[in-house]
């Protein structure tokens, strides 16, 4: 029988078995808390008070830091664009950048990144893990420890989602779950907005697909109470998180937004994917993921950067205000970050290269201290002067941030595993 | 006018620098070159010395100079513009501005040109106008307002290029996206339209991004025509591994009379001129020059052919942004990467 999957690639498919497999992951030897149990929606206002999540644009490629959140302009590597000033006094960004120039205030922008690898999929698997690899333990993505760890009881709708649309960088950069098991594997939308196969099988209607499931939780409760099963409850719930994701269709569904809010956000997909993220934060998803493949810029940087960056500024000031607005970007961590940066050097195509030794990132929001400045290059930009940072800091931070404890376990048997390596530090001056 | 024997093509001379030049011109009277760099000078070469380091340094940029015109008439003017949106008059005597316009364009400037008779200077920017301005007041003449402001798909766009006709009529102007528009000098009416879009690769579903442009125009001799010059279709956006390539309009009716590419090359074709003798198109880019024989129009079995013209390529030291043919047409002056150089050309 075919495999039914939500999305298109058979390397990271999310479908509805595999959200069963899910219901027995603590069966098998992994302990996970929080499995989603009845499904009803939360009202907006209690989702302010109680939820904190997580909103990544991930720049796939590798976005550079001299055109974004450490321009050096007037020095041989600096380019041609120049630095403005934001909302706080003494920082400075990229021209490019005008609208986000607005949000430093609630904005950490760490720019001494040191990561070494310069490689998409061995720098993305980094970052995105927040951890070398190693050969015993595949480790969760940070999306993935998020949805686990934020995911509410009583939630209706998925717990990570993840948009990449683009195909370059895409397998890089999967929402995977590592030893958590597949009940933590983000959705993947990747050939459309639309998650596929929530569709009720032809010729069922909801009335008899309701009646089906009314059928088949008395015969489940019935044996529970005659059997004591406890598995069943897992059934249980695993069930009705598919149910919820089947019901959830009209959240990923941007006709229900008013065209002058699609308008607001531009008519580029990086623009409408980062609509469809906030119509999922607003619902309550944990964890949501925006790829905007692809920033690698080997030849014609400038001009690149120019149609990147500008849709960047844009899309991202566009959500914040968003987001505000709405009363969530309080409790929403929004997260800009790439594989790597780019060289300092502009090479003989006009083009920067990969560049994993001086770069940077932002932290907008949620558990951040505004205003803050993290780090420091050399005048240059080719390397770190003040304040080197790996992946684990990053990834301790966003944890905290969201009121994660980065030092805490996990266990693969009795083996105890913690979220961060021993000894990282997320970086305080950062964090509220 | 000797006659250019391709296979002699050579680089005689090399000036390092230690950044890269964008711009230059060349006045065949002092044999002076003028050359625009990315750290933001206007640098001086006298070809004549022994010397290879340039003579003189002018700083008044703010950023990349991306544009310089000799205007020959009524007196030697070197005209400059740049990312920093001025536009400014030198005196190449004493090396000092003679006029600054500040904010000639609301963006990068992209290109300046003047006509022949010294009267006019053309300029394209970020704003997406072509501009025309009396040389003589700098007072602007003309605003032109023809190009699309965003991509088809959202996207900021740019002006890169602009020529004009050998007349002094006629204005070119060419754009990200593939777009020429012809324009009268007089009125400043639009005078003609068409696109070029195998100029402009936007990538829809692996990177979603786009590259290319019409980054090179220049009229025939005779003005008639219209060779349009940038990278063909591009199936990895992160690098310039499109076909080098030109089309060849007639620009009135409009239509395209052949496309050619650059004898296999790949890379961008960042400036094209006709050498003085008319009969052949001079094209450079990414590491190469190009000549195209154009002393009759292919026929109709040879615009099938890659090359319908015949094409001769060679490898450059590094990649050339803008380039200048002597008046004798012997020489070519190149500047780019890291250098400027001097080329025979018979």
């Amino acid at each position: 029988m075919a495999q039914k999957q939500y999305c298109g690639s058979p390397e990271h498919t999310l479908d509805r078995r595999l959200f069963l497999q899910g219901g027995l992951t603590s069966a098998l030897g992994i302990s996970l808390a929080g499995l989603a149990s009845p499904f009803h929606a939360l009202a907006a206002g209690d989702l302010k008070k109680k939820k904190k999540q997580v909103l990544l644009l991930w720049l796939a490629g590798g976005a550079s830091q001299l055109e974004t959140f450490d321009p050096k302009p007037g020095r041989p590597t600096g380019g041609p664009f120049k630095a403005i000033p934001t909302a706080v006094p003494g920082i400075h960004i990229c021209e490019l950048m005008p609208k986000i120039a607005k949000w430093t205030n609630k904005m950490a922008i760490i720019r001494s990144l040191d990561t070494r690898i310069g490689d998409h999929g061995g720098a993305s698997r980094l970052m995105l893990t927040g951890r070398p690899r190693e050969a015993e333990i595949v480790y969760p993505n940070f999306g993935a420890v998020i949805a686990k760890e934020l995911a509410e009881r009583d939630s209706s709708v998925p717990e990570y989602v993840s948009m990449y649309l683009a195909t370059e960088g895409r397998r890089n950069a999967s929402p995977l779950p590592g030893f958590l098991g597949g009940r933590y594997a983000g959705m993947s939308l990747e050939n459309s907005l639309r998650p596929a196969n929530i569709d009720l099988p032809k010729g069922l209607s909801e009335v008899d697909h309701t009646e089906r499931e009314h059928l088949r939780r008395y015969l489940s409760e019935r044996f529970d109470r005659e059997r004591n099963a406890s598995k069943v409850k897992g059934y249980n719930s695993t069930y009705q998180r598919v149910r919820g994701l089947m019901k959830s269709d009209t959240l990923f569904d941007l006709e229900k937004e008013p065209q002058a809010v699609r308008d607001r956000y531009g008519k580029t997909d990086f623009g409408q994917h980062a609509l469809l993220a906030r119509r999922l934060i607003e619902a309550g998803v944990p964890m949501v993921k925006v790829a905007r493949a692809w920033w690698d810029t080997h030849s014609d940087n400038f001009e690149s950067h120019r149609e990147l960056v500008t849709e960047l500024d844009h899309v991202m000031s566009t959500l914040l205000e968003d987001l505000e607005q709405r009363g969530l970007l309080e409790s929403t961590l929004v997260i800009t970050l790439s594989e790597f940066g780019r060289t300092p050097k502009i090479n003989a195509n006009v083009g920067r290269d990969h560049f994993a030794r001086a770069w940077s990132c932002s932290l907008t929001g949620c558990g951040i201290k505004g205003g803050t400045v993290f780090g420091k290059t050399d005048a240059d930009g080719n390397t770190v002067t003040h304040d080197k940072v790996g992946a684990e800091e990053i990834t301790a931070t966003i944890y905290n941030a969201v009121g994660i404890r980065h030092d805490k376990n996990y266990y693969i048997g009795s083996r105890p595993v913690p979220l961060t390596p021993e000894h990282t530090e997320p970086i305080k001056q950062v964090l509220l | 006018m000797p006659n250019i024997d391709p296979k002699k093509l050579k680089a005689v001379r090399k000036y390092n620098h230690d950044g890269t030049f964008y711009s230059m011109d060349f006045d065949a009277n002092t044999r002076r070159v003028y050359a625009g760099s990315d750290d933001y000078g206007v640098y001086v070469f006298d070809l004549g010395s022994k010397d290879s380091k340039p003579i003189a340094r002018w700083n008044r940029h703010d950023n990349y100079v991306w544009g310089i015109t000799l205007v020959k008439k009524p007196k030697t003017t070197v005209v400059s513009a740049g990312f920093d949106r001025r536009l400014i008059w030198w005196d190449p005597q004493t090396g000092e501005p003679v006029r600054i316009i500040e904010q000639a364009h609301q963006g990068w400037i992209r290109d300046v040109i003047s006509t022949s008779d010294g009267s006019r200077l053309i300029t394209v920017g970020d704003d997406m106008l072509v501009k025309v301005w009396d040389v003589a007041s700098g007072k602007l003449v003309h605003s032109l307002d023809g190009h699309e402001k965003q991509t088809p798909q959202g996207f900021v766009t740019a002006l890169y290029s602009v020529a004009v006709s050998p007349d002094g009529k006629y204005i070119a102007s060419g754009d990200r996206i593939g777009a020429v528009r012809i324009w009268d000098i007089l009125s400043g009416k639009l005078l003609q339209k068409f696109d070029v879009p195998v100029l402009y690769t936007y990538d829809p579903r692996q990177r979603k991004r786009s590259i290319g442009g019409i980054r090179a125009l220049v009229f025939s001799p005779d003005g008639n025509y219209l060779a349009v010059g940038g990278v063909g279709q591009i199936g990895n956006v992160d690098g310039l591994g499109g076909p080098a390539t030109i089309e060849y309009w007639d620009w009135r009716k409009p239509a395209k009379l052949f496309a050619s590419g650059a004898q296999g090359q790949s890379g961008m074709i960042n400036h094209l001129a006709f050498h003085p003798d008319g009969t052949w198109l001079v094209g450079g880019g990414t590491s190469f020059i190009c000549l195209w024989k154009m002393d009759k129009l292919p026929g109709e079995s040879d615009k099938k052919k890659k090359d319908p013209v015949p094409a001769y390529k060679v490898k450059a030291n590094g990649t050339i942004h803008d380039f200048a043919i002597s008046d004798k047409g012997d020489e070519l002056y190149a500047a780019g990467y890291r250098m400027l150089e001097v080329w025979r050309l018979v």
